[in-house]
């Protein structure tokens, strides 16, 4: 159930195991950390260390092979695949790296995406639609398909269609990844200013310090651990002092 | 090397999916490899029971001495005809044998003088010696030669190159009798003078006669001489004869039948020998109609092959994608491919052929025939190698060539694209051009194959193509006309859908958009579901209008009627047999019966009966008092006039011997010296002479056979009732028991009871057709399941995205059983009007063939069921898909594995 005070995610003793051959790799160990409702975290590590693997369990879009997400006070491991469907259709908006748009939905239908699972439809959707597509500068692609738009308009509907539901929760998977500085910096501008207006938890998963400075804590995970220090928070956030923390940690 | 390895690895990955494709190549094969055996079986059957005492040849002209021209100028008539590419006479009578060296009992035998091709029809098998060939001609003070029973030969001390006297009986124990006003006289009588008996004719032994056909006859006494020295024997100029017809290759049995009752008109001509089984008209009609479905099973599984190969494609590209990368040439990969198509082909077309052999064996225990059912099933097997290796290797190199396909389009492949993007190029599906391939090969090549490596029987070739190839240009027109203009399926899409929009509207959406774009799968998918249910019309709406057409038969033919026949108590005891014999039932008690009971119109006599040319059935003018004798006075006077006899014919005869018609008279075999009598063809009905089974026949006044066959029309054994309108025709035969259960056996079937008996006999008949069918649906639920699953794995980014948004794992199964629901409504609804136009060339075609006269109406109903087995199939092919998409992990896939 949803308690009022919780956090917008915790995460406790989380494991994730992976087989390979005929032992058991850990890909992601005891990671525990509480995301106070409202807070922008960017989780940091090198490519491999488990920072993709992390975002889908705390979507619940994979399961942990031990410990606990709890999204709003909900713990995911008592929920079955439908509830956790219902759950991220609810609470969960997802940004990823490849963008991943439905390719024959239009800018327009794929923002709208979410509303319609919820079974919404109608004016008030429209409305929603045509204010967000404002708002992201998409008005004039509105009707395109995905495979017609730049890499930065396609993470723009990808980041409008995250946030359209107003989920509590926004996992955003290297979302600059895939676009120029330019392009990339605007999505964080985005990103930043929706956290700012809207009050949503963020968790930003990247390798790149410039977009770990947009975030107000900033975590490192190496080789599957969620490292207790060392931790940026408030002012501390600056890509120069991400980059020193990088460089410590030999990353 | 690396080849085997990475095939091997592959197939053993992914075992279901090697196992349905491996099971759609050998359904399809199974298919028709179980029809082909299944028939060379069911006529291997029909000769097997026939071996014993029929001459191998198509048609047999019977002549009597009298009659017609001799030989040879009758056979040489025959031999001119176009079409004949044999001819064989065989005389029939008794001659004795004279004691050698004068003393001794003479020994009787049955002489058959033989010209022409009678060896070649395997009409006799020596033992020992030799024949003289087709013909034998006199040299001067030659001894002409005979062939003699190896029994006779035994008991006579014969050997080959002993001279043995042949005579005409002293007493004639066959007098030559003819039959004149009614009563028999014999020749002898009706010659101004006596004549001397011819003298004995001496002949040469050259062979003996294993007792087989020919040399079975009389027990074994028998010999066979040529036949002008057959003649000699009994002093006359022709003897009693058959001729027998071999044709042509290719050449139609009924159209020669009719070319040798032209030439020959006084013959009694007739195809019921072993040769010709299952080559008449509507015999030749089902087993085409079978083939043809068994060819759209060979086509299904092949669609089920091209995308199965497609699938395999489609799952690895990116292990291609990485090959290429690290060097591999687009040959190697094609190589690849093929050795594992050629695996699964292979083993497809072996397991198909062994699981249609065994098909076809249990389908023959069981009784179902090409030829309709057996009861009792048929124990025979024999295993047509040839065709079941030609229809197999089929199998094999069209799913060779459904590997083509997919590998020509992966040329079009970014290798680079796959690796940087984790993503199917964009478009329409990479596999949107399968479909079109596929319906090109269908289009083109099956009718080919089929044609030209499959022999059609007989020359209805030209109808069953037209049927064949209309359903296919039918087919294709549906096809072209979704391709062309894919606004009209988006339109029909939109329009299925429409049901389902108000309480899944989203799900709908997608799913409507997803197949309109994907339209060729989509459209090749609604195809093959399509072709079953066009089948199912056709077929049921045959069999509706079969049906139809017995009923209405039945109308005039069998209603209110009794059908008695009066049988020995005992049939096994020779002292009931000789008591039945003696004392048959007398025509006068059977007029005072009928008279005495109310609810009988009249009768006609089945057992006064001829059966040459066709069955020809006595009908008392008199008694006719129902029907096209009752309602035209003018017709019963003709009727009735016996000096000069007409008949009436029934419809079915008419439409296939329009000639009768066109020169209004035929001429009948008859025991009067002429040996033939002309008969007026008075008209066309079916309200008389019915008995058994057969429609083609003809009925006349008693009195033709008192005069013309010296049958006596009071002593009657079979006969039938004409009943007025709701009488209980149960009760009447109780009553006839009653009055005659003491002399004979009655067993008697109403009209009611033969009705359904016939009506049973074509749903028995047809079951095989649903047995196909069944298969059918099969394979095309096995296609779509295949096609589906594609449209899953090119999906399964986008469903992992849905996922990701919040669709529960219950709404992607939506999405799929609405896509699988749709295709299989529009299937089946394009099946129905497939159906319709296939169903009018059906019943076009066997109207032609059968001489029935079929009624065309639309099976509703059957239009109905189709449309709902086209939506249950297409759900049913998509449950498995719908529940692999519904259980993707959404993560590997976004993560890009």
């Amino acid at each position: 159930m949803s308690e009022s005070n919780a956090p917008a995610l915790r995460v406790r003793g989380l494991y994730k195991f992976q087989r390979e051959r005929s032992r058991e790799v850990a890909i992601l160990k005891d990671i525990s950390f509480e995301l106070p409702r409202g807070r922008f975290l960017a989780i940091m590590g090198p490519s491999g260390s488990g920072k993709t693997t992390l975002l889908h369990l705390l979507g619940g879009l994979e399961t942990p092979s031990a410990g606990a997400v709890e999204i709003d006070g909900q713990d995911l491991a008592g929920l079955g695949e439908r509830k956790r469907a219902l759950l991220r259709r609810e609470a969960v908006g997802f940004v990823f790296q490849f963008f991943h748009l439905v390719p024959n939905l239009s800018v327009r239908e794929n923002v709208a995406l979410p509303l319609r699972i919820r079974g919404q439809s109608g004016r008030a959707v429209a409305e929603r639609v045509d204010a967000l597509l404002t708002q992201f500068g998409l008005t004039a692609q509105a009707e395109l398909l995905p495979p017609q738009l730049s890499g930065g308009e396609m993470q723009r509907v990808g980041v409008a269609r995250a946030v359209i539901g107003e989920p509590a929760l926004l996992l955003a998977d290297e979302p600059t990844g895939n676009l120029a500085t330019g392009q990339g910096e605007e999505v964080l501008r985005w990103l930043r200013r929706l956290h700012a207006e809207q009050g949503q938890s963020i968790v930003l998963v990247t390798h790149n310090p410039r977009d770990a400075a947009y975030a107000d804590e900033v975590r490192f995970l190496v080789d599957g651990s969620l490292l207790a220090e060392p931790r940026l928070v408030g002012s501390d956030v600056d890509a120069a002092k991400i980059h020193a923390c990088l460089r410590d940690l030999k990353i | 090397m690396l080849a085997l390895r990475l095939v091997g690895a592959y197939l053993r990955a992914q075992p279901l999916r090697v196992a349905l494709a491996v099971l759609g190549i050998a359904l399809g094969v199974a298919t028709v490899v179980a029809i082909f055996t299944l028939d060379a079986n069911t006529v291997a059957a029909r000769l097997e029971a026939r071996a014993g005492d029929e001459v191998r040849a198509d048609l047999q002209a019977t002549l009597s001495a009298t009659a017609g021209q001799p030989d040879p100028e009758a056979r040489g008539a025959l031999a001119a005809l176009p079409g004949v590419a044999r001819v064989g006479t065989a005389g029939f009578t008794q001659a004795e044998a004279l004691p050698t060296g004068g003393a001794g009992p003479r020994a009787a035998l049955e002489l058959i003088g033989i010209a022409g091709a009678v060896e070649a029809f395997g009409a006799f098998d020596l033992v020992a010696g030799e024949s003289w060939g087709e013909s034998w001609s006199a040299p001067a003070l030659s001894v002409p030669p005979l062939l003699v029973g190896e029994e006779l030969a035994r008991e006579r001390g014969w050997t080959i190159g002993t001279l043995v006297e042949l005579a005409a009986p002293p007493v004639s124990r066959d007098p030559l009798r003819r039959c004149e006003d009614g009563r028999w006289v014999e020749e002898q009588q009706a010659s101004a003078a006596p004549q001397a008996p011819p003298a004995p004719v001496a002949f040469e032994v050259t062979g003996l006669l294993r007792p087989f056909r020919l040399g079975a006859r009389a027990a074994g006494r028998i010999a066979l001489a040529p036949l002008d020295q057959a003649a000699r024997v009994r002093g006359v100029a022709a003897l009693d004869r058959v001729l027998w017809i071999q044709r042509a290759a290719g050449v139609d049995v009924a159209e020669l039948r009719a070319a040798v009752r032209a030439a020959l008109p006084d013959a009694a001509v007739d195809s019921a020998v072993t040769a010709a089984i299952g080559e008449e008209p509507d015999e030749r009609a089902f087993r085409n109609g079978v083939r043809v479905a068994g060819v759209l099973a060979l086509v299904l599984g092949l669609f089920v092959i091209f995308h199965a190969l497609s699938i395999a494609l489609l799952q690895r590209m990116r292990t291609i994608a990485i090959l290429i990368a690290l060097g591999l040439t687009r040959g190697a990969i094609a190589r690849l491919f093929l050795l594992e198509a050629t695996l699964i082909a292979g083993v497809g077309a072996a397991l198909g052929a062994l699981l249609g052999l065994l098909l076809a064996k249990g389908l023959l225990v069981s009784g179902l025939t090409t030829l309709g059912v057996v009861e009792g099933g048929v124990q025979l097997f024999v295993i047509p190698w040839r065709q079941v290796l030609t229809l197999a290797l089929l199998g094999f190199a069209l799913a060779l060539a459904g590997a083509a396909h997919p590998l020509w389009r992966s040329r079009s492949w970014s290798p680079d694209l796959i690796l940087r993007t984790r993503d199917l190029p964009a478009g329409r599906g990479v596999f949107e051009r399968v479909d079109l391939f596929f319906a090109a090969v269908l289009l083109i090549c099956i009718p080919l194959v089929y044609f030209f490596t499959i022999e059609v029987i007989g020359r209805d070739a030209e109808r069953v193509l037209v049927v064949f190839l209309g359903g296919l240009a039918a087919f294709a027109l549906i096809l072209a006309a979704l391709h062309l203009a894919p606004w009209l399926l988006g339109a029909l899409i939109r329009a299925a859908l429409w049901p389902w929009k108000r309480i899944l509207p989203l799900e709908t959406e997608l799913v409507g958009r997803s197949m309109a774009g994907l339209f060729g799968r989509v459209v090749v998918g609604i195809g093959g579901l399509a072709l079953v249910a066009a089948a199912l019309v056709a077929l049921r709406g045959m069999t509706d209008s079969l049906r139809g057409e017995v009923r209405a038969f039945a109308d005039t033919a069998l209603r209110a009627k009794l059908f008695v026949s009066l049988v020995p108590h005992d049939e096994q005891d020779a002292q009931s047999i000789a008591a039945y014999r003696d004392r048959p039932l007398e025509g006068a008690w059977l007029r005072t019966w009928c008279a005495a009971q109310p609810e009988i119109v009249g009768y006609e006599i089945a057992s006064l009966r001829l059966d040459a040319p066709f069955p020809i059935r006595a009908l008392p003018p008199e008694q006719a008092r129902w029907g096209l004798l009752a309602e035209r006075e003018d017709l019963r006077a003709r009727f009735a006039d016996a000096r000069t006899p007409a008949m009436l014919i029934s419809r079915r005869l008419a439409a296939f011997e329009p000639e009768l018609l066109r020169r209004g008279t035929v001429a009948l075999p008859a025991r009067t010296r002429s040996g033939a009598i002309e008969v007026q063809v008075l008209g066309v009905c079916d309200d008389y002479g019915i008995f058994q089974t057969e429609r083609s026949f003809g009925v006349i006044a008693p009195e033709f056979f008192r005069l013309f066959q010296c049958m006596d029309p009071e002593q009657i054994s079979a006969f039938t009732l004409k009943l007025r309108s709701g009488a209980e025709a149960g009760a009447v035969a109780q009553r006839l028991e009653r009055e005659l259960g003491e002399r004979f056996g009655v067993r008697w079937k109403t009209g009611e009871e033969k009705l359904a008996f016939e009506l049973a006999d074509i749903d028995r008949d047809f079951f095989l057709f649903d047995v196909i069918l069944a298969l059918v649906a099969i394979l095309a639920g096995l296609g779509l399941l295949h096609s589906l699953w594609i449209a899953a794995l090119e999906r399964m980014r986008e469903i992992a995205i849905f996922k990701a948004v919040g669709f529960t794992p219950g709404q992607v199964r939506v999405l799929f059983g609405l896509e699988a629901l749709t295709t299989g409504a529009l299937g089946g609804i394009f099946g129905v009007l497939l159906g319709v136009p296939l169903l009018w060339l059906v019943i076009r075609g066997l109207r032609a063939l059968s001489g029935l006269d079929l009624p065309f109406a639309l099976p509703w109903l059957w239009m109905a069921i189709a449309a709902l087995l086209g939506a249950l199939l297409g759900l049913g092919a998509g449950l498995l898909p719908a529940w692999r998409a519904s259980r993707l992990e959404p993560a590997p896939q976004l993560r890009g594995e």
